[in-house]
């Protein structure tokens, strides 16, 4: 009995002392500025590929946030939204005479319908960006073929005066090159096509677009936007418990075994490359989504971003980890407003729920709307800070 | 769990049901030891299947693809292992003792050499994993071949009756 107590004592010390360590980081928030500052609001939203809007808060609280500064900005496209990949869950949008249609077409509506408010449908302008997901994991033609449904239903939205568009354009790596009012260049990506469809002399391209338009932009803040993030403290960036599936996924990240990873050999190829390009001129920002959980993290690489946001929480959440630089974590439904103001500061905050119990609500009828009520309702600036 | 059950269940089908009626009770454990063992050892085989795949430029995409067909190693090792026990413990034990020796002495070698062929910091970990898992293969291959068999069951025991193993399946 004695010997019982002392090896399941032995065990738990084990398991205790091979837990990863999270420091608490401190508190940053800074109040969000007034719309006579503000010349653009850029919002970061990834994975939202289950969100459908009557069961995901989080798209709600997004629209409402949306269209208010829609109301207060003037300008053309004063207001965007980035939405950073995996579109639609599990294998991307499906063809009209698919059986997954129907329940795709809700997910990606309830995606565009964010800027389908009055004032948004004048000042707003919504950019889809393809995740793995939205090729179905599938390689070339095929998963070509999956993006060419999304981006003809966000076409015949559009025609429909909803300003949403997919960018880079199915198929096409980027960048594709958005000068947003008189200070801030966005660069979009597919990094899923690095993953799933490149070529050498299209990589090549690529490259050499990217810094044109890095030449191009000098002075100007810089924001990359793709579904893979630049670094990340959640499963894909290697925050995998020890035990967790008794240490198989573990092993598998540390050996860069997993496609997705942020360490496996073709990303890691291109987070190389692109290092090479940020030499002419680093961005101030990479977001990226993938990773289910909401992160900021301040790099110190000469050729790095300054700064890579995590913002993928939208309709899944995961653990996250610590890294070095990390100055926000938050495994919770979120989203991520980038403020481009007119003195050239540029100010960050993230909107999220406390935690993860309030990303999507069950239920039908009262029970339902209830369950909404309160989640949208706790979802608050959480973090802000000065980037610029 | 369930996967244990199929296992069990599959050695179950798969072995002749001639083994010998005069030690059932003493096998029974040793088939049921040999089928998780085998579960565990198969399923790091599948691993490091994956990981050489992987580091030829074929990967999976999530961890979620390691289920499936990839799995096929650890219900082979369960069958195997379940087989081994009620054939013969010994050879079992010897496997057990050998493949572990295989698995520590491929991943010892498999570290040093991934980390003299791959630059990047994963090669050492791909080595380990891939030099595990053919350790541990080799090792409990030769271990259940070079045991004395002194307790194989043979054709030569007579009456033959079946394995009672109680398997709810849901």
């Amino acid at each position: 009995m004695r010997r019982g107590i002392v090896a399941a004592a032995m065990v738990a010390l084990l398991v205790a002392a091979c837990k990863p360590y999270i420091p608490d980081l401190p508190p940053s928030m800074i109040p969000e500025p007034a719309a006579a500052d503000v010349e653009t609001v850029v919002f970061l939203v990834g994975d939202a590929g289950h969100a459908i809007e009557e069961r995901y808060p989080v798209m709600s609280v997004l629209r409402g946030d949306v269209e208010a500064w829609s109301r207060q900005l003037r300008g053309d496209t004063s207001v965007v939204v980035l939405y950073l990949g995996d579109i639609v869950y599990p294998d991307g949008m499906s063809a009209a005479d698919e059986a997954g249609y129907a329940r795709d077409s809700l997910v990606v509506q309830a995606q565009a319908n964010v800027v389908a408010g009055p004032a948004a449908r004048e000042r707003g302008w919504a950019f889809f960006m393809a995740g793995n997901h939205d090729w179905g994991n599938a390689r070339n033609t095929e998963g070509v073929a999956r993006l060419q449904e999304l981006e003809r239903f966000l076409d015949r939205r559009r025609a429909n005066g909803l300003r949403v568009r997919l960018l880079p354009e199915a198929g096409e790596p980027g960048p594709a090159v958005l000068d947003i009012g008189t200070r801030l260049t966005i660069l979009l990506y597919d990094t899923a096509w690095w993953l799933l469809a490149s070529d050498a002399a299209r990589k090549a391209r690529m490259f050499s677009q990217t810094e044109d338009a890095l030449r191009r932009s000098r002075g100007r803040v810089v924001l990359f936007a793709a579904h893979h993030p630049w670094r990340s403290a959640s499963p894909h960036g290697g925050n995998v418990g020890l035990w967790k599936a008794f240490g198989l996924r573990y092993l598998l990240n540390r050996s860069g075994a997993i496609l997705q990873d942020l360490n496996s050999i073709p990303y890691r190829e291109l987070t190389r490359s692109l290092e090479r390009s940020f030499r002419v001129y680093p961005p101030l920002v990479f977001a990226g989504g993938h990773d289910h959980s909401l992160q900021v993290i301040q790099t110190e690489g000469e050729a790095e971003p300054r700064f890579a946001i995590v913002s993928g929480s939208a309709s899944k959440v995961s653990d996250v980890g610590h890294i070095a630089g990390m100055r926000y974590r938050l495994a919770a439904p979120g989203y991520g407003k980038l403020y481009i103001r007119r003195d050239g500061h540029v100010d960050f905050i993230m909107v999220a729920a406390p935690d993860k119990d309030q990303l999507s609500c069950d239920g039908t009828g009262d029970a339902l709307r209830e369950c909404m009520t309160r989640a949208m309702a706790s979802f608050r600036p959480r973090f802000g800070m000065r980037l610029q | 769990m369930r996967l244990l059950r199929c296992a069990l269940l599959a050695a179950a089908l798969l072995c002749p049901g001639r083994a010998a009626a005069q030690d059932d009770g003493f096998r029974v454990l040793p088939a049921a030891a040999g089928g998780v063992l085998g579960i565990m050892g198969g399923g790091y085989v599948a691993l490091s299947i994956i990981v050489a795949e992987a580091r030829a430029g074929k990967y999976i995409h999530d961890f979620d693809d390691v289920f499936g067909w990839r799995s096929l190693p650890a219900i082979a090792g369960a069958s195997l292992g379940t087989g081994l026990g009620i054939y013969s413990p010994e050879r079992l034990r010897r496997a057990v003792i050998m493949g572990f020796a295989g698995f520590g002495g491929g991943a010892m070698a498999g570290y040093v050499i991934g980390r003299l062929v791959w630059r990047e910091p994963e090669g050492r970990w791909a080595g380990a994993a891939i030099g595990a898992g053919a350790g541990l293969a080799i090792g409990y291959v030769l271990g259940a071949l070079t045991a004395s068999g002194d307790d194989d069951i043979t054709g030569s025991s007579g009456t033959s009756a079946p394995v009672l193993i109680r398997i709810s399946v849901p």
